[in-house]
């Protein structure tokens, strides 16, 4: 397995923890999806895959890159990992892009300083770069600086910059989220390219669960920070087996259905929000008095798992 | 048709901007080429030109020694500009490299830093200079040295602030999840954008540093005699004042109250122009 999260547990002074037991993996060339409301820890996941984590945080369980644990492993190899083997995308491009500087130095940078390479080596192979993330006129490109560049294009440059070290694993942090819908689509679509030509693993995280099950081959559903439920894209999206990824499903809108919009009742938790059951259980349309005393643990359904009572019932 | 109230579309014209540029500019002109400007040397005694009035010789009369006021002022500049330039180069050297340090490291390294800063802050300033230079002798060097240390603390604290909120940014996690190390990021990226609003406090403390280094030479700490560096030169024409001549205070006096004015003008215009108000 490229990346195995194994009973990630990440505390950080809330009432609960901000992870409670999160384990998932991806393999090389696949892509998995990690869906979940803000503030349920999908981006504490992805930092913590690069250990970028919260100040002063209790951490327990491995993360594993290729073998390797990374909350483990010695300054130099996490350097070493961060430069070479695991790439970032951020939600925001411009502000993921240091203002002062070109496009050109953003990208050869991190070639010269941490792989080493000489600067025209660095340079032709940016220029590589971003034609091969559909930036027309690289070569006019490289010496831009972000402001002149429009949100999809500085997209598609962090892609290249997320590519240059030839990385296994790619960690797209709602890579699209801040994008409009037809930049989105293209973006989405050039990701998906460059994942299959390079046979990346990647961990792909959005809000919309519509989105992961299109684009994904798995997907784990977060909520308040504990996985429940890990399936097959295709059977998550047709037959949901937990009542939040149902819930979830039901509450988009669509064309021509005359009914009232249906949203899950109630608010996300927050982090001081302590549950003694089934963190779902207060807003869950099925729950029934023992939800409130059962501690969730993964079921097997078809295909995966789920952290309902209910389906055993 | 009804008027509309909108905002006036030119900014205020920036007249005390332009002035104290200007002014600041003619003083520099005036230092780089003293020898050109004026006949005389800036120690050249002339006893009969003793106390001498404003007039067309001497532009801005002379001192007790017949020394041509104008002259020494222009000879003066050189000292009283270069010095707090130095001073400020090592204050900043230092300032901003222990407040990107703490800013960065944050945790223990960022508590002693704060709190060395804390201490410093609470000494008078000037007191701690008198007592370095006390220790290691008068001279210009001594005392540009000393001040130096003293400003470093106030920079540094400026320097961790303006740090910790570019840290925040998504930019600087970008790099290190690059694998780049914390001094790259840091000397390449983090301190030049930071550039901006260091610079504008620089030229505000630079006002600030000429008079700091006018007032120990003014106690006789700073530069000794024969320069003609301003606080020298108000110190030396004190005596003056009871024979009825105030031209020999007067003149460095007013030179150094314009010029602070000045890079005060300017510092605060620059700190309004990139939205850092208040400092």
């Amino acid at each position: 397995m490229l990346l195995s999260v194994e009973d990630l547990t990440i505390e950080a002074g809330g009432r609960r923890p901000i992870l409670r037991e999160v384990s998932l993996s991806v393999g090389k060339g696949e892509v998995v999806g990690l869906v979940g409301e803000s503030g349920s820890g999908k981006s504490t996941i992805a930092r913590a895959v690069l250990r970028l984590l919260p100040q002063g945080a209790g951490v327990s369980g491995r993360v594993l890159v290729s073998g390797d644990d990374v909350l483990s492993m010695s300054p130099a190899a996490l350097r070493d990992l961060r430069a070479a083997q695991v790439s970032m995308i951020y939600q925001d491009p411009r502000s993921s892009l240091n203002p002062v500087r070109r496009i050109g130095d953003f990208l050869t940078e991190r070639m010269v300083l941490t792989l080493g390479r000489s600067k025209a080596e660095a340079r032709t192979r940016a220029l590589e770069l971003l034609a091969a993330v559909g930036l027309r006129d690289p070569e006019r490109c490289v010496r831009q600086y972000p402001h002149e560049l429009s949100g999809g294009m500085l997209q598609r440059v962090v892609i290249a910059a997320a590519l240059a070290a030839d990385p296994a694993l790619l960690l797209a942090d709602e890579a699209t989220s801040a994008l409009d819908v037809t930049t989105q689509a293209e973006t989405l679509a050039l990701l998906r390219r460059i994942q299959a030509e390079r046979e990346l693993g990647m961990l792909f995280i959005t809000h919309d669960l519509h989105l992961a099950a299109a684009y994904c081959d798995r997907v784990h559903v977060l909520y308040a920070g504990a996985v429940v439920e890990s399936r097959p894209a295709k059977e998550l999206f047709a037959d949901p087996r937990h009542p939040y990824t149902a819930g979830l499903l039901a509450c988009t809108p669509e064309l021509g259905d005359p009914r009232p919009i249906r949203p899950i009742p109630g608010r996300p938790p927050s982090l001081d929000d302590a549950f003694a059951g089934c963190p779902f259980a207060p807003r869950c349309p099925h729950a029934t008095g023992d939800c409130d005393a059962w501690q969730p643990r993964p079921l097997t359904v078809a295909g995966g798992s789920t952290a309902c009572r209910l389906v055993e019932a | 048709m009804t008027a509309v109230a909108t905002l006036s579309p030119r900014p205020v014209r920036p007249l005390g901007y332009l002035l104290a540029a200007a002014f600041l500019a003619l003083v520099v002109v005036g230092a780089v080429c003293a020898p050109l400007v004026t006949p005389f040397e800036p120690d050249a005694v002339d006893f009969g030109a003793s106390l001498a009035p404003v007039s067309p010789e001497h532009l801005l009369g002379a001192d007790q020694s017949g020394r041509d006021l104008l002259t020494r002022i222009l000879y003066g500049a050189r000292t009283s500009l270069v010095g707090p330039l130095l001073l400020l180069a090592i204050a900043s050297a230092l300032g901003v490299a222990l407040g990107t340090l703490a800013a960065w490291h944050r945790g223990w390294v960022d508590a002693v830093v704060s709190r060395v800063t804390d201490v410093m802050y609470a000494f008078p300033g000037l007191l701690f200079v008198v007592l370095i230079l006390a220790v290691f002798g008068n001279g210009m060097t001594t005392a540009v040295i000393a001040l130096g240390l003293a400003y470093a603390p106030t920079i540094a604290k400026y320097t961790r602030s303006v740090a910790l909120a570019e840290c925040g940014k998504p930019y600087i996690d970008a790099y290190r999840v690059q694998g780049m190390g914390g001094l790259a990021i840091c000397v390449r990226h983090l301190v030049p954008n930071m550039g901006r609003s260091i610079v504008g406090y620089l030229v505000v403390l630079f006002g600030e540093g000429l008079m700091s280094l006018a007032t120990l030479s003014f106690l006789g700490f700073g530069a000794q005699p024969p320069s003609s560096d301003w606080g020298l030169m108000v110190k030396e024409g004190q005596p003056a004042i009871v024979q009825g001549a105030f031209l020999p205070v007067l003149v460095p006096g007013a030179a150094i109250a314009l010029v602070v004015v000045s890079f005060n003008v300017i510092g605060v215009r620059l700190a309004d122009r990139m939205g850092v108000r208040g400092i």
